[in-house]
């Protein structure tokens, strides 16, 4: 059990040191430590299924190091920036001022085709509109576009519009949801009132309602539901 | 900051649970192999009863934690002393001396093989 632990840590290591080695290419939305334990969970999680002849502790015991380890790595990232630098990488810039960076491309390893890849799915077609490119920690691409070609909000206009508020749901299939309720400083009274305004006798013939921080309450009724 | 305590005591309860097992093991394997080696020199002497009785001592000490065994160790580990006590206890009863010496020393080898494969050692972890 002891050897597995130490075992399971220097697999990890060595997976964590591969990956980063490797570089941003082989990453999608996950960070490198991450991505290494969804690597390594799926493959122990079936060791034990496969084989009854290895004790089912062969596999919960590096499972839990992985996901104990991967908690404590990203408290550490999160309290040392040098630690994160060294675990997850630095952000970089691949295009500046509509322009590629050819030694970050090589010291990436990606060729202008991919970067153009990742613009043409952020909805950029041409490599002018693009004030800076930014490879992500997680492999992503960041489009910042130039001030003129960024999309119009109302601010641009001189607007204000008023401020969306996020729906809550109050009462589910019937159901009230108290601890909902609550945060909005609603209780069952308010919201059967709210029930017999709406011309509904029982919360039994209500499907949904939601209410936003703005105060703009949705009702479904049961029957109305597809 | 629940989960970081969370994660700590599971990387806790792993480092413990594993210094445990290898200290519980070697106890077993220890008392074992003691009994064997005392069964082996009795049987060299001709003294085949002590022999045997020796054995059963440590046939029983092995069943008694062969269910932590089962739970940590690797059946094919298991197998080859379970088959080195059934052969051990076979030869007893032919009474050959020679052969029973070779069965206990297969049969200790056998049971210092689940000290070997949990043993912290760069050989294991490499």
């Amino acid at each position: 059990m002891f050897l597995l632990f130490i075992r399971t840590l220097l697999v990890y290591a060595a997976v964590i040191g591969g990956l980063r080695f490797t570089g941003k290419r082989q990453l999608g939305e996950l960070s490198t430590s991450e991505f290494a334990v969804t690597i390594l969970v799926s493959e122990l999680a079936s060791i034990p299924l496969q084989d009854a002849a290895v004790p089912l502790l062969g596999g919960m015991v590096p499972l839990a190091t992985l996901l104990a380890v991967e908690i404590l790595l990203s408290y550490l990232c999160r309290k040392s920036r040098w630690f994160r630098q060294l675990l997850c990488g630095n952000p970089c810039v691949v295009i500046q001022d509509g322009k590629f960076d050819p030694k970050m491309l090589r010291l990436l390893r990606l060729c202008p085709e991919d970067i153009l890849d990742g613009l043409r799915m952020a909805g950029v077609t041409s490599m002018e509109d693009v004030r800076y490119g930014i490879v992500e920690t997680n492999g992503q691409l960041s489009v910042i576009l130039r001030a003129d070609r960024q999309p119009l909000t109302p601010s641009d206009c001189l607007l204000h519009p008023d401020e969306v508020g996020m729906a809550t749901i109050l009462v589910s299939e019937g159901k009230i949801l108290y601890r909902n309720a609550q945060q909005l400083g609603k209780d069952e009274q308010w919201i059967l009132q709210q029930c017999h305004r709406h011309g509904i006798s029982s919360l039994q013939d209500v499907f949904l309602m939601t209410l936003d921080d703005q105060n703009n309450l949705f009702l479904q009724r049961q029957e109305e539901s597809v | 900051m629940k989960r970081l305590w969370a994660a700590i005591a599971l990387l806790f309860c792993v480092i413990a649970g594993g210094w445990y097992n290898l200290i519980a093991i070697s106890n077993t394997v220890d008392c074992i192999s003691a009994s064997l080696t005392q069964a082996s020199q009795e049987a060299r002497r001709e003294n085949q009863e002590t022999a045997k009785q020796l054995l059963e001592e440590a046939h029983t000490v092995y069943l008694e934690k062969e269910p932590y065994l089962s739970a940590v160790v690797s059946e094919k580990l298991l197998d080859e002393v379970r088959l080195g006590f059934a052969r051990a206890e076979q030869c007893m009863q032919n009474g050959n001396t020679d052969d029973i010496t070779i069965e206990l020393a297969e049969l200790g080898q056998a049971v210092d093989d689940l000290l070997r494969s949990e043993a912290v050692s760069l050989k294991n972890i490499f």
